[in-house]
């Protein structure tokens, strides 16, 4: 996955419609287990949820149904809510909670059905309401830190902290604990939780199917086949879903969209009722490029639960899908263990037809050198035909990508399948589309060589070190949060990077932790070679962990990597960090002088800044500052020379990079002017004063093919005059000895223009042998 | 001073650019004459599409100066009609808002589908020697002109290539009127 850059205030507001579930679901997928756990239950629910736990769904029903008219209103509400009726149930605990305000259980009760309903953040003033009238009230504790779990802050980790050291033996706080580990591939100490959960639930008659479900779960992530949990669990409750529908959900955190798809089926298989099941189903198929599957899943979940907001999303992308064409080409690679030999892979680009025409060129392009630098970088030969999404509507992404609109993703990699923000779903320069593309082919290798068996931390450490060694733009840009966490020391140890990624306990963690990655994959191919890279990625398909592997490839212990880090970080980085304040600062003044124009003081303090830190081309960067002193004051070389610093830095902002290119035209450097508008390619490619100067300069200087590209590109943005572009795409063939293209452009060039005589000298010329 | 001007990140009000003096036009690219290298009509409009300005007025008072038309006229038979005018205008303030990320808060429309029929101005050979030319052969440029758009609108019914053959032949056709009208004497 790629994050966005860490703009917060440049977020989308969601444009695709949340429809809130709101109180409504079956018996058949009610999550009673949970409920189970509260120690002050009522005997006669008791009852019927041991019915329920056997599968036994009819007498289920038939023994909550007298219930909701229990002169006790907590039974009557807890009924209704068992039965699904969960709108009544939510006005029976209101009524409860207003007749008796003193009565916590009441509150932590509503809480949980808040919780069950997917609505954590009115779950939470619940429980702490709760807990305000009884603070020793666990079943409220374990609530509240499951409801602040669903999130990804760190309270919900220090709450199940203090929990489990309270109440060791809380079945609730130790399974919520296993699924952390679990998370984060931590097995043996998932293991041992889940077991002293086991002996807490038999010996307090707690049904152990959770627990069961986390268990097979385990082996699962272990690769066991047949797990023995599974069995057992189906032995209690032949229908019970979860117990593959819980293990599933591990497999996407992992990126096995194959086995999740397998255990999902078996998940509707012994449920058919499962509408989350059959919801997961169809989301994964289509993850997997099986549209046609994953609608009828995902039609099947709908009209059994028509709020399942992830299953109403995904339905609405697919009807979005017609507006999609899939564009066929190929990408060749020499084979890795014969590199005198090719082969080629198929590529679906699947493309909006408004965009198609102009974006499909670069598409082509850029997947056709990754392919190849991929192979040769990562010795792995891809197995099946690469499919390329782009999306022009930022929320139709992220429907696609996590099931809901408004996340803050570029572009995702499932398996061989990529999708990710269209150059046009966002505003100009905020992200650069060709690193963001290179991001995610990268993962595809990573992911395929070690079968989806590799931590997170080491698939976007290689995604990102990729984009800094090889991808389509210069430079190592690190964003001045992460400057700033590493000055704060607030680096993970190697081995709990994940954690970074999956619960990151403060704002910038993830954007942290995937430069951090970064830097430690960039270390270990300058310290031990590249090679030692893709070494890695074979041991980690063997199920070893970060740990073992780092001591195999490295020799190290990973405490001493950690260690070698804080030294290649010193070593890259450790001026700026040292001084990160005076830099700041630096900056702040020197802005304050650019803006009154105070072009001595701007520069004096420029130069000041780049002393300690002179690779930073961001936002900014204290280079486009120099820049517009010196053409201010009329010193137009020093001016362009900042400029081309700033850019070989990295940086890209589109209108300075154009106004460079514009620069070093003017003074007779056009390769170095083509090459920046090439770059503009990989960052703003919609744009037709672009596609124009380049496809010229390209003609000029007899790059007919690369010509061509940029004309057809430039077609695809519907100039004002189609004309000349035909005539300069017929100038190119003609050039290429193509004489049957050129005629044909030629005519296309007096097709929309008929009196244009340079077209219709053109036309004479191509024709004068056959007329 | 126009390249500062394009160089600069200020947005200015209203840029009115006088271009007084003599310009050329060889049939295919306008220049303005000035000491040194000529600037081309391309060369001027990037220049002042670089300009960030919210109002530009741009005056060529120059010989030859219609040849800078040739930008609105997208079939480039020298006349630019009202249509294509529209057209042009309506692009590149479309292409300003997207450029600026900005909301448009105009938005143009024209009525009616005689527009192409209102000639606005004529421009090039055409102008020159509109008072010189045999009426046959002006006739015959717009007979042709009719065939071709009849052969353009029935595209989608013919095959590719055999389409593309009948558009060769009134194309060649025309070159060759075209050759006559720009003759000193209008025929050759």
């Amino acid at each position: 996955m790629m994050p966005m850059p860490q703009t917060p205030s440049a977020r989308p507001i969601p444009a695709v419609a949340l429809i809130v579930l709101l109180f409504f679901t079956a018996i058949a997928t009610k999550a009673v287990h949970a409920e189970e756990y509260d120690p002050n239950r009522d005997s006669q629910l008791l009852a019927c949820d041991k019915l329920y736990d056997r599968g036994q769904i009819d007498n289920a029903i038939s023994c909550y149904t007298p219930l909701v008219d229990s002169d006790s209103a907590l039974v009557a509400a807890e009924a209704l809510w068992a039965l699904g009726e969960t709108r009544k149930a939510n006005l029976a605990f209101r009524d409860i909670v207003q007749t008796q305000p003193n009565n916590p259980h009441a509150r932590a009760r509503w809480g949980r059905l808040f919780l069950s309903t997917h609505q954590p953040s009115e779950a939470v003033p619940l429980f702490r309401e709760a807990l305000l009238i009884d603070p020793t009230l666990v079943h409220a504790k374990t609530g509240l830190a499951a409801a602040l779990l669903t999130g990804s802050g760190e309270e919900g980790q220090a709450l199940l902290q203090q929990i489990r050291q309270e109440h060791p033996d809380n079945i609730e706080a130790l399974l919520m604990h296993a699924r952390l580990n679990l998370e984060t591939q931590k097995l043996e100490s998932a293991d041992i939780l889940l077991d002293k959960a086991l002996q807490s639930a038999e010996a307090n008659d707690i049904s152990p199917l959770d627990i069961y479900a986390l268990k097979a779960t385990s082996d699962m992530l272990r690769d066991v086949e047949n797990s023995e949990w599974v069995d057992k669990a189906l032995a209690i409750s032949p229908a019970f879903g979860d117990v593959y529908y819980i293990p599933g959900r591990y497999h996407l955190m992992n990126y096995r969209y194959i086995e999740a798809v397998e255990v999902f089926s078996k998940a509707v298989e012994v449920q058919p009722t499962h509408w989350s099941a059959h919801s997961q189903l169809g989301i994964n198929m289509l993850r997997l490029n099986n549209i046609e599957g994953a609608k009828k899943q995902l039609e099947i979940a709908y009209g059994g639960d028509p709020y399942d907001t992830a299953t109403v999303n995904t339905l609405k992308l697919l009807d979005t899908l017609n507006d999609f064409e899939d564009l066929d080409t190929t990408a060749t690679f020499q084979l890795p263990d014969n590199p005198a030999e090719t082969k080629e892979v198929p590529v679906v680009m699947r493309l909006h037809k408004d965009e198609s025409q102009y974006l499909s060129p670069y598409v082509a392009e850029m997947t056709r050198k990754a392919v190849k630098t991929f192979t040769e970088r990562y010795q792995f030969e891809l197995k099946e035909p690469l499919i390329v999404e782009f999306y022009p509507n930022h929320d139709d992404f992220a429907v696609r990508t996590v099931s809901t609109p408004g996340v803050g993703l570029l572009g995702v990699a499932f398996g061989y399948l990529i999708a990710m923000d269209s150059p046009s779903a966002r505003p100009e320069g905020e992200f650069q589309w060709g690193g963001t593309l290179w991001h995610e082919l990268a993962h595809v290798f990573t992911v395929k060589k070690s079968n989806h068996r590799m931590p997170r931390w080491f698939t976007e450490g290689i995604s990102v070190y990729e984009e800094w060694a090889t991808g389509p733009l210069n430079g190592r840009p690190i964003p001045v949060n992460v400057l700033q966490a590493i000055a704060e020391d607030k680096l993970l140890p190697v081995n709990d990077l994940d954690s970074g990624f999956v619960r990151p306990t403060y704002p910038d963690q993830v954007t942290v932790s995937y430069m951090q990655a970064g830097l430690i994959c960039a270390m270990i191919s300058e310290f031990w070679g590249h090679d030692n890279l893709p070494l890695m990625l074979d041991e980690f398909r063997e199920r070893k962990n970060t740990e073992k592997v780092i001591q195999s490839v490295l020799g190290i212990s990973a405490g001493e990597l950690d260690k070698s880090l804080k030294k290649y970080i010193q070593m890259q980085l450790g001026t700026v960090i040292e001084d990160l304040d005076t830099w700041q600062e630096l900056l702040n003044s020197m802005h304050t002088a650019a803006q009154s124009k105070q072009w001595s003081t701007a520069v004096a303090l420029a130069n000041q800044a780049n002393e300690i830190y002179p690779e930073y081309a961001g936002e900014g960067s204290s280079y486009l500052v120099l820049h517009e002193a010196y053409q201010s004051t009329g010193n137009a070389d020093k001016a362009l020379q900042m400029l081309e610093t700033w850019y070989e830095h990295g940086g890209y902002q589109p209108d300075m990079l154009h106004q460079l290119a514009h620069r070093l035209r003017d003074d007779g450097r056009t390769d170095e002017a083509i090459e920046v508008l090439e770059t503009l390619n990989w960052i703003s490619p919609n744009s037709i004063d672009l596609h124009e100067k380049l496809g010229k300069d390209y003609l000029e200087r007899g790059d007919n093919e690369l010509a061509i590209r940029e004309f057809e590109s430039l077609l695809g943005l519907h100039p004002t005059d189609k004309s000349v572009v035909y005539l300069n795409m017929a100038y190119a063939y003609q050039n290429l000895d193509n004489k049957k293209r050129a005629k044909r452009n030629v005519l296309q060039a007096l097709e929309h223009a008929p009196f244009y005589r340079e077209a219709q000298a053109l036309l004479v010329e191509l024709t004068g042998d056959s007329q | 001073m126009l390249n500062g001007n394009a160089a600069s990140k200020d947005i200015i009000n209203s840029l009115c650019a006088y271009f007084i003096g003599h310009g050329t036009f060889d049939g295919s690219q306008y220049k303005f004459n000035v000491p040194g290298p000529d600037i081309t009509g391309a060369e001027i409009t990037e220049l002042l599409n670089s300009i960030r300005a919210n109002k530009q007025l741009v005056v060529v008072s120059s010989s030859s100066s219609g040849a800078l038309l040739d930008v609105i006229d997208p079939d480039k038979n020298e006349s630019v009609n009202a249509r294509e005018v529209f057209d042009y205008a309506t692009a590149k303030v479309n292409s300003f808002y997207e450029t600026e990320k900005l909301l448009a808060p105009e938005h143009a429309m024209l009525k009616g589908e005689r527009a192409e029929t209102f000639e606005a101005t004529r421009y090039g050979a055409l102008l020159a020697a509109q008072d010189t030319l045999p009426p046959e052969l002006l006739s015959r440029r717009d007979e042709l002109a009719t065939e071709i758009s009849n052969l353009k609108s029935r595209k989608a019914d013919l095959d590719e290539d055999d389409y593309f053959d009948k558009l060769q032949d009134l194309m060649l056709e025309l070159a060759d009127l075209q050759k006559q009208i720009d003759s000193p004497q209008g025929s050759e």
